[in-house]
């Protein structure tokens, strides 16, 4: 039966490669000693040691390959940065292990090619798989509301160039555009009421 | 792919449409000088922004002349001639040829269509060979993509990198990152257009559709009630990047046109394209 190679060692999933060195060594140096017990025990001790080194093996080649996926990430978030995203996208289909932060990544590039719909559903299935992050739901947030990424912050405008604008912006435009509300009614109402009052008539009897 | 970079006539300034309307005209002109009577039908009013855009963008000369024709038998103020202008007026044609082998390939049978423009297109491929090689390339990755029933912005891809590139290449000197961003949005917006206004043709004929491919809907009308808001998104976010890139934008005297087509026309015709309503001007806003 295979054993998870931590819970052989005693140590936590994220302990250090130091930890489980040390843990490893002391357990080794357990058993050692127990081995020229004559009888069963000898004979349990021997069989614990050489799961040991299995486990032991197993849990520093996890340790490797979980910090080469985090080097990656790094790896990626220096492309992104760089605006080199074909490069980017290359060294994330290699990682076979697609967990949110994969996700995360992915979205980031897609964002930076523009694609921001692929973006916008890579960032919702790494918050299904890892509801709490904060950081993806802020993420998520500000790319429905169309915000810029805070680290990304637009420059104000430089040089003499002419970037003034004729029109309204939509939103303003929008805006301003006219619709008729109970207060117009009343005023035309008022005001048609002058109008009739010079002309000698009367439309609100009461002003 | 035409007819869906229009200015917004109803909240336009006077003075816009005269410029933009003169743009029109010359582009017109240009092209009967270029190519002949025939090939003035494929003028259109996106390759009239463009032309209007590039010569703003280069800060070219121009003079306007009083300029009547068979349709407008009325003298009108009309952009002269420039070099610039032919050259756009090769780009139409040849982005009208590109279309047509689109709908060849799409199965479209009219055949005279392509008859009709063919020694037009095929000279001003000829003349201006650049922009022929791109088109070519675009068309070629167009038809790849579509075998790999690539998804949404991966099918947008190949045209919005076409339009990307024509940018960089008519702006020439005075391109920047925020011009072949906002030729690359256009190029996506005008693809995506595209593709929901012949949403039902093509599920009809089982034609490749970008959106049909994404999300699945048997019409466009399905589209709409089922996966409204995620079209609305990318509609939407396609104009906000728009607005984006132009705020970097350093602009001439052809600023008010631009500002109209890119701030309000887009999302008017987007309006009309998603509620299907006629986008002939036939609205009234108070």
């Amino acid at each position: 039966m295979h054993k998870n190679p931590f819970v052989v060692l005693g140590v936590s999933k994220d302990a250090t490669q130091a930890e489980v060195q040390s843990a490893y060594e002391r357990l080794r140096d357990e058993y050692r000693m127990e081995i020229h017990i004559e009888g069963e025990e000898g004979k349990k001790a021997a069989k614990k040691l050489s799961e040991l080194e299995d486990a032991y093996q197993e849990a520093m080649e996890l340790l490797a390959s979980g910090a080469e996926v985090k080097g990656i990430y790094n790896h990626v978030a220096d492309l992104i940065k760089r605006r080199n995203y074909d490069d980017a996208q290359a060294a994330l289909d290699k990682v076979s292990d697609r967990d949110a932060e994969w996700h995360y990544y992915q979205s980031a590039v897609y964002h930076g090619k523009g694609w921001n719909y692929e973006a916008k559903a890579q960032l919702e299935m790494a918050i299904n798989m890892d509801p709490e992050n904060q950081k993806y739901k802020d993420t998520l947030e500000r790319m429905k509301n169309h915000e810029a990424d805070p680290q990304g912050a637009k420059q104000g405008a430089a040089g003499g160039g002419n970037r003034q604008r004729s029109y309204d912006t939509y939103e303003d435009m929008q805006r301003n555009t006219r619709r008729s509300t109970a207060g117009d009614c009343c005023a035309s109402l008022i005001c048609a009421d002058c109008c009739c009052e010079c002309m000698g008539g009367d439309l609100i009897r009461c002003c | 792919m035409f007819g869906y970079v229009l200015p917004d006539k109803p909240n336009m300034f006077m003075k816009d449409y005269v410029l933009f309307r003169a743009y029109y005209c010359g582009l017109c002109h240009a092209t009967k000088k270029e190519s002949g009577q025939i090939a003035r039908f494929t003028v259109n009013y996106d390759s009239a922004f463009l032309s209007l855009l590039f010569h703003d963008l280069r800060r070219e000369k121009v003079t306007v002349v009083e300029k009547g024709c068979i349709l407008n038998p009325k003298k009108r103020p009309v952009i002269d001639r420039t070099p610039l202008m032919t050259e756009v007026a090769r780009l139409n044609l040849i982005l009208a040829g590109m279309k047509l082998m689109d709908d060849k390939a799409d199965g479209d049978k009219r055949f005279w269509r392509r008859v009709a423009f063919s020694r037009q297109i095929k000279r001003a491929r000829k003349r201006s060979p650049e922009i022929a090689a791109l088109a070519d390339a675009c068309l070629e990755k167009q038809i790849k993509e579509e075998k790999n029933g690539a998804f949404l912005n991966a099918a947008a891809e190949p045209f919005s990198d076409l339009m990307r590139k024509v940018f960089c290449h008519f702006a020439g000197e005075k391109s920047s990152p925020a011009v072949e961003q906002l030729g690359y949005l256009l190029g996506k917006y005008v693809y995506f257009m595209d593709a929901l206004d012949d949403y039902d043709v093509d599920a009809a004929k089982d034609r490749f559709n970008a959106f049909r491919r994404t999300f699945g809907a048997k019409s466009f009308q399905e589209l709409m009630t089922e996966k409204g808001e995620d079209i609305r998104f990318i509609m939407e976010d396609i104009v906000k990047c728009v607005e984006d890139a132009y705020r970097e934008m350093d602009m001439g005297e052809n600023e008010g046109v631009v500002t109209n087509v890119l701030w309000y026309g887009l999302r008017w015709r987007i309006g009309t394209v998603l509620n299907k309503e006629n986008s002939k001007c036939t609205r009234i806003r108070l």
